[in-house]
């Protein structure tokens, strides 16, 4: 009996009401080939009436003119975008040089929260420490924000959605 | 044989537990219209394919269809619901029985995985990179048939020479290979080198098919595939877990990966990288 309630208020929640947002912000800015670009953050909440809130387990980068995606991905250890195959350090806090950064280090990082549902409209703060290694399988643009030793600033907008699947705003359109 | 980084990338789909027969399916297209529609007009050169095998788990369970319809039917037929339900049974053996085909592991599931391989082998001869996306039950195979290519000693997947390896990378959805029931809990290593083959998992917190839950209980962590990563010089593995909100709950959220925004945005990377 107690599991049929609790099966009939699941379809009730499932059902019923629940909240798409977006959140995106866009910035001009260098890419790291030295290229005025814009580029675009944005990551997704489901608000549910009945049950429990849920975000995106990533904040996703994209360049203008770049086939590159960059994901910011919540982890124990904060927001953080993790070095992959395609990715070499370029700077430190200090400025120097790093010849070689393994994988899943850290190449980026989303300043001052921990988790993407504690975010909100408003200023969205963020580091990049590294930049896009040419290899011989990759083609077409990879090229990001270009690493700096200071903070980039993008200001977030809340947007309601019917659905993710066009409500959320595309890679910059190359001019 | 070795693949052609300049020539166009291939996405090979696998499917999950499926109603209906082999032409009902077309998840490529979905792939497909996904990366296009992300790309907002930017031109990459790449096409998809699937590999379908309802039609041999339809051949596999034609027997206990037959057994349970004759017993709807006796027991409902003075029923106005005996056609519903006899839809109902037809459908619940369609999907328990990929599970149990999967889970047994016998001939029915070796025919299947051994046709994967095939089909990953016959693009490898024609030279396009290779990008496995596979959701729900069809990640286990994909999941087999990497780490048997991996174990083969044909000259397959030379960790050094990313042009020897059959597939480039993989992406599963929605896949229950955390599950202890599916025992899966190791990767095949390549051995040491510097290249790395990689891996992304995306999964939704109430998926019920990756928590195990019926009831779509929120599953909690980050981690999944990443517990198999190990930590040796020799894997040759990069893991990783990406959690996303697909803006629905429960099964909804299971059969929402086909058209998330940001699944087609890490595609259009890994496909070019």
């Amino acid at each position: 009996m107690t599991r049929k309630v609790i099966f009939v208020i699941l379809l009730i929640v499932v059902v019923g009401g629940c909240t798409q947002y977006t959140y995106h912000g866009t910035i001009e800015e260098l890419d790291a080939d030295g290229n005025m670009r814009t580029h675009l953050v944005y990551w997704t909440k489901t608000e549910r009436k009945f049950w429990f809130d849920e975000s995106s387990g990533s904040i996703r980068l994209l360049t203008q003119c770049s086939l590159r995606t960059i994901n910011f991905d919540e982890s124990e250890d904060g927001i953080i975008f993790y070095s992959t195959i395609n990715d070499e350090g370029v700077l430190r806090d200090d400025e120097s040089k790093i010849p070689e950064i393994g994988l899943k280090e850290p190449c980026g990082r989303i300043i001052g929260v921990k988790k993407i549902n504690q975010l909100e409209e408003g200023t969205l703060r963020l580091e990049i420490y590294c930049k896009f290694v040419a290899h011989k399988f990759a083609s077409g643009n990879q090229t990001y924000i270009k690493a700096r030793d200071g903070v980039y600033e993008f200001q977030i907008i809340r947007e309601e959605s019917q659905a993710f699947k066009n409500g959320v705003p595309k890679r910059p359109v190359c001019p | 044989m070795t693949v052609d980084p300049q020539k166009p990338r291939k996405i090979l789909v696998i499917h999950g537990v499926q109603t209906g027969t082999d032409e009902d399916i077309d998840s490529d297209q979905k792939i497909k219209e996904l990366v296009i529609n992300r790309l907002a007009g930017t031109h990459i050169q790449f096409d998809t394919d699937i590999y379908k095998y309802e039609g041999i788990s339809d051949d596999a369970l034609e027997r206990q269809k037959k057994v349970f319809g004759f017993l709807t039917k006796a027991l409902t037929c003075q029923t106005p619901f005996s056609g519903l339900l006899g839809i109902l049974v037809e459908s619940g053996v369609d999907l328990i029985g990929d599970v149990v085909i999967s889970l047994r592991e016998g001939d029915t599931a070796s025919i299947i995985g051994d046709g994967l391989i095939r089909k990953i082998l016959e693009i490898y001869d024609e030279g396009n990179p290779l990008y496995i996306v596979a959701h729900s039950l069809g990640t286990i195979y994909a999941f087999d048939a990497v780490n048997k290519l991996i174990k083969a000693e044909n000259g397959y997947f030379d960790r050094e020479h990313r042009k020897t390896w059959p597939v480039q990378a993989m992406v599963t959805m929605g896949s229950p290979i955390g599950l202890s029931m599916f025992g899966r809990n190791a990767v095949v290593e390549f051995g040491v080198g510097r290249k790395y083959f990689r891996w992304i998992n995306y999964w939704a917190r109430t998926d019920p098919v990756v928590s195990g839950s019926f009831y779509g209980k929120p599953q909690e962590g980050y981690q999944i595939a990443e517990k198999f990563t190990t930590s040796t010089e020799a894997s040759g593995w990069f893991i990783q877990d990406r959690v996303v909100d697909t803006g629905k709950a429960w099964l909804m959220a299971h059969m929402s990966y086909w058209d998330h925004p940001g699944i087609g945005d890490d595609l259009a990377t890994l496909i070019t990288t």
